[in-house]
C-alpha cells in the first residue's frame, strides 16, 4: 500500500472517521452507563442501609422494653428481695436475645447496711446464671452504664464494651433510671439494666454483602467501630482515631456527621476505605450509632467496565474487518486504476502499442479505461496518418527542391551576362515567394546588333503558375527569330496560349528589342507594368504605354507596338507588381510612388546596385511578413557603342 | 458574398479581397447562377472590393469565358481606384462592360 495512494487515502478516511464516531459513541455510552449504575447503586445503597437499620431496630426496641417495663413495676410497688430475683430471671430466660439484665441500687438503697446491691442474671451455655455486681475491684457507680443515664435521667444504650466482670464478651447496656415515688415527688435508686451481646449484631451488619469487597460497618455514639471486617479495629479504634492516624480530614469530618444522626451517600477518594468508593450512611436511631455501608466504586463499575471490554473486543474485531474489507474493497477498486496508470505511464513514453488491462466493469474505471483505449487507437490512427502526411509533404517539398532549381536554371543568371558588350549593363533579380513562382525574365541577342529583353508575370503563384512560366518562358524563345518586332512575339505566344487554356491562365509580359547602336527600343506590352525610364539628369519617370492586354486570354489580339529612344546613360527599370505591391505589417502596399523614390536617390548606381537596392528596401518594408507575391526586377543601362565613359 | 436578382438581372456583390484564396469562392458562386436556366444577365459589383490579385483576375475571366459560351451578358460596376488601376494596366477594360454605377449597369443590362 502506497502513503498516499488512493487505497491508504480511502483507509485513512474511513478509519479517522468510524474511529472518531465510535469514540463519541464510547464515552457516551460509558458516561451514561455509569451514571445509570451510580443511580441504581445510591439508591440500592441507601435501600440497603435503611433496612439494615431497620433490621438492627427490630432486634434493639424490644430490648429495650423490658428493662423499661421492669423499671416501671419497680417505681409503683414495695418490692421484696425475692421478688427481684424472679423478676430477672423471668426476664433473661424470656429473653433469649437479652444476654443479661441487673438492677442496680443506689449505695444503701435497698438494704441499709450494704454499699453495693445488684443482682445481675445472665446467660451462660443453656442456663441462666447469677451474680451480684459491685466490689472493691468492680464499682459499678462510676460506670457508663450507671453514672450516665443516672446523671441525664434518661434512658440510654451504653457504649459498647468488653464486659470483664459479667460475660466476657462484647455488649451494650440499655439503662432505665429506676425511681421510686414518695409524696408525688421521684427519688432515685438505681438503673435498670439490659444487656445485649453485639455477637448477633456483627452476624447482621457482616452478612451485609456487596459485590465482592463490599462491607458495612457499625459507629458508636462516640465513632468507634462496633463492628468491622477487620476484627482488629473493633472496640480498638474509632473513626476519629483513624482518621488522626491517616491524616484524611474528610473522614473526620463523615464521622462526624455519621454520628449527628445524619444520613447520607458520598463519594471517598484515597481513603482508609480504599480508592473510589462509595459510602452510605444511616443513623441506627435508638441507640445513637450509624451504620456505613462501604462499596467500591470499581466494583460497582465493573459491570460498566465488563461491558466496555466487550464492545472493545467487538470495536477491535469490527476494525479489524473493516480493515479487511476496506482494503479488499479499496484493492479490487484501485486494482483496475493501478494496472491502468501503469499502462498509461508507459502510453505517456510512447509506447502506443500497450496493451490496456481488460476492465469490463460498468463503472466510471471502466469508461476511463476505455476511453484510454479509444484514445491510443485514435493516437495510433493519428500518429499514422500524420507520418503519411509527413513522408508526402517531405516528398513534394524534395520535388518542390527540384523543381525550384529546374526553374532557376530556366532563367539566366549570369552576370555580366556579356562580358564582352560595352553598349549597356543589364542586371535582373527573380526572388520567388515560394519554392517556385510564374514570374520569369529573360535576354538574348536575335543578332549581332538587337538584344531582346522581356519580363513576366503568370497569373498566380506557386506550381501551376510555375508550369505556365515554363511553357510561356519556351514559347517565347520558339517564336524569336531575327529581325522580329516585340509585338509579333507576343501575338504569336498568345495565339498559342488562347487555345486549350481551360483554367484561365494567363501572362502578363513585356516584350522589348534594343538596337545596341542606336539606344532604340521597340517593344510591346501584354497588359504588364509599364517600365520605369531613368534618364540621364536626373528625370525618373513611368513610361506611358499601351497597355495591351493579358496574354492567354482573347485570342487574334493585335499587341500595340511602342518605341523608346534611350541616350547614353538612360537606364530602364523592368518590374513585377510582387515589387509595387509588396506588403507590410499593416497591410499597406510598396506602391509605384516608392519605387520612384527609391530610383531617384539610386540614380546613378549600375543596374546590380539599383535591383539590389530596391529589392533591399523591398524587404525593409515587408520586415516580419510573408512574401506574398514573386519579386522580379531587371535593370539595363545604355552607354552606346562607345561604352560606359 | 451576396447575390439578388433585380428583374432578369442576377447581380453579385465581390468580396473585398479578391485574391487566390478567394477567387474560387467567387469562380464557384458565379458558376452557380450560372446553371440557373433563367440566368442570362450577371452584374458583377465591385463597390466593396478593395484588393484584386492576378489569381484572382484569372477567376473572375475563366468564370466569365465559361459564361460566353452559354450566351450570358456580363457587366462590371463601381470598380474601386485600385481595381479600375489593375484593370486598366491588364489591357482587360477593353474587354468588358465596366459602369462607374451600379442603376447605370442595370440599364445597361436590360
Amino acid at each position: 500500500m502506497r502513503i498516499g495512494g488512493l487505497t491508504f487515502r480511502l483507509i485513512l478516511l474511513i478509519f479517522t472517521s468510524t474511529a472518531l464516531l465510535f469514540t463519541f459513541l464510547f464515552f457516551y455510552s460509558y458516561r451514561f452507563s455509569r451514571r445509570t449504575i451510580e443511580e441504581k447503586a445510591e439508591e440500592n445503597a441507601r435501600y440497603l442501609v435503611s433496612s439494615t437499620v431497620n433490621l438492627i431496630e427490630s432486634v434493639l426496641n424490644p430490648v429495650a422494653k423490658v428493662p423499661e417495663t421492669l423499671a416501671l413495676v419497680l417505681a409503683n410497688n414495695n418490692i421484696q428481695q425475692v421478688h427481684i430475683y424472679d423478676l430477672l430471671i423471668e426476664t433473661v430466660m424470656r429473653n433469649p436475645e437479652i444476654y443479661g439484665s441487673a438492677i442496680a441500687f443506689e449505695p444503701y438503697s435497698y438494704q441499709p447496711e450494704e454499699y453495693f446491691f445488684a443482682p445481675y442474671y445472665y446467660q451462660s451455655e443453656y442456663q441462666v446464671k447469677m451474680s451480684y455486681l459491685g466490689g472493691e475491684d468492680y464499682n459499678y457507680f462510676i460506670q457508663d452504664w450507671y453514672q450516665i443515664p443516672k446523671l441525664l435521667n434518661q434512658t440510654i444504650w451504653s457504649e459498647p464494651y468488653y464486659d470483664e466482670g459479667g460475660g466476657n464478651i462484647i455488649m451494650s447496656t440499655y439503662s432505665v433510671p429506676l425511681y421510686r415515688w414518695e409524696d408525688r415527688r421521684r427519688f432515685f435508686r438505681g438503673i435498670v439494666t439490659a444487656d445485649i451481646s453485639l455477637s448477633w449484631l456483627r452476624e447482621i451488619v457482616s452478612s451485609i454483602r456487596i459485590y465482592e469487597t463490599g462491607y458495612g460497618f457499625l459507629l458508636s455514639q462516640n465513632g468507634t467501630l462496633i463492628t468491622h471486617p477487620n476484627s482488629a479495629y473493633v472496640m480498638n479504634e474509632s473513626i476519629f482515631s483513624l482518621a488522626e492516624v491517616r491524616e484524611e480530614p474528610a473522614l473526620r469530618e463523615i464521622g462526624r456527621r455519621m454520628i449527628r444522626g445524619e444520613e447520607g451517600f458520598t463519594i471517598l477518594e484515597n481513603s482508609f476505605f480504599e480508592d473510589h468508593t462509595f459510602l452510605a450512611y444511616a443513623p441506627v436511631p435508638s441507640s445513637g450509632w450509624s451504620l456505613g455501608i462501604i462499596f467500591p466504586r470499581e466494583e460497582l463499575l465493573s459491570e460498566v467496565s465488563r461491558l466496555n471490554r466487550i464492545v472493545l473486543t467487538l470495536a477491535t474485531m469490527f476494525f479489524i474487518v473493516l480493515f479487511a474489507s476496506v482494503l479488499f474493497i479499496s484493492r479490487s477498486v484501485t486494482k483496475p486504476i493501478r494496472a491502468l496508470a501503469g499502462a498509461t505511464g508507459e502510453i505517456a513514453k510512447g509506447k502506443l502499442d500497450i496493451q490496456l488491462p481488460l476492465v469490463r466493469s460498468n463503472d466510471e474505471v471502466g469508461l476511463l479505461s476505455a476511453s484510454f483505449t479509444s484514445m491510443t487507437q485514435d493516437l495510433r490512427a493519428y500518429i499514422a496518418h500524420l507520418k503519411e502526411t509527413t513522408a508526402a509533404k517531405e516528398r513534394i517539398e524534395s520535388e518542390l527542391q527540384i523543381a525550384h532549381e529546374i526553374q532557376m536554371s530556366m532563367i539566366p543568371k549570369i552576370f555580366p551576362p556579356f562580358p564582352n558588350r560595352v553598349e549597356f549593363e543589364l542586371y535582373a533579380v527573380m526572388e520567388p515567394a515560394r519554392e517556385v513562382g510564374g514570374d520569369f525574365y529573360d535576354f538574348f541577342f536575335l543578332d549581332e546588333d538587337h538584344l531582346c529583353f522581356l519580363i513576366g508575370d503568370v497569373s498566380g503563384k506557386g506550381v501551376p503558375a510555375a508550369l505556365f512560366m515554363a511553357m510561356t518562358k519556351t514559347l517565347i524563345k520558339a517564336q524569336t527569330e531575327k529581325g522580329i518586332h516585340p509585338r509579333d512575339i507576343l501575338q504569336r505566344l498568345n495565339q498559342d496560349l488562347s487555345e486549350d487554356n481551360e483554367a484561365s491562365m494567363f501572362a502578363t509580359i513585356f516584350c522589348a528589342v534594343l538596337d545596341v547602336r542606336s539606344g532604340e527600343i521597340l517593344y510591346s506590352n501584354g497588359g504588364h507594368n509599364p517600365p520605369a525610364l531613368m534618364r540621364t539628369g536626373g528625370r525618373v519617370m513611368f513610361e506611358t504605354i499601351d497597355p495591351g492586354t493579358v496574354i492567354g486570354i482573347v485570342p487574334d489580339f493585335s499587341f500595340p507596338g511602342g518605341c523608346i529612344i534611350l541616350s547614353p546613360g538612360d537606364a530602364i527599370l523592368l518590374y513585377t507588381d510582387g515589387v509595387s505591391e509588396a506588403f507590410d505589417k499593416q497591410g499597406n502596399i510598396f506602391t509605384e510612388e516608392r519605387l520612384l523614390k527609391v530610383l531617384e536617390g539610386s540614380l546613378d548606381n549600375p543596374p546590380e546596385k539599383l535591383v539590389d537596392t530596391v529589392v533591399r528596401e523591398i524587404h525593409m518594408f515587408s520586415e516580419g511578413v510573408e512574401q506574398s507575391d514573386d519579386i522580379t526586377l531587371l535593370a539595363l543601362r545604355y552607354w552606346g557603342v562607345g561604352g560606359k565613359r | 458574398m451576396q447575390s439578388k436578382r433585380i428583374d432578369d438581372i442576377y447581380e453579385i456583390h465581390v468580396v473585398s479581397r479578391f485574391d487566390s484564396n478567394t477567387s474560387k469562392e467567387v469562380e464557384e458562386k458565379i458558376e452557380a447562377l450560372m446553371d440557373k436556366e433563367d440566368c442570362t444577365k450577371i452584374l458583377l459589383n465591385f463597390s466593396k472590393t478593395e484588393y484584386i490579385s492576378s489569381a484572382g483576375l484569372r477567376g473572375l475571366l475563366s468564370a466569365l469565358k465559361k459564361g460566353k459560351t452559354k450566351g450570358i451578358r456580363f457587366a462590371l460596376c463601381t470598380l474601386q481606384p485600385y481595381v479600375q488601376e489593375v484593370f486598366d494596366l491588364s489591357g482587360l477594360t477593353q474587354f468588358f462592360s465596366i459602369y462607374a454605377v451600379e442603376d447605370e449597369a442595370i440599364k445597361n443590362l436590360a
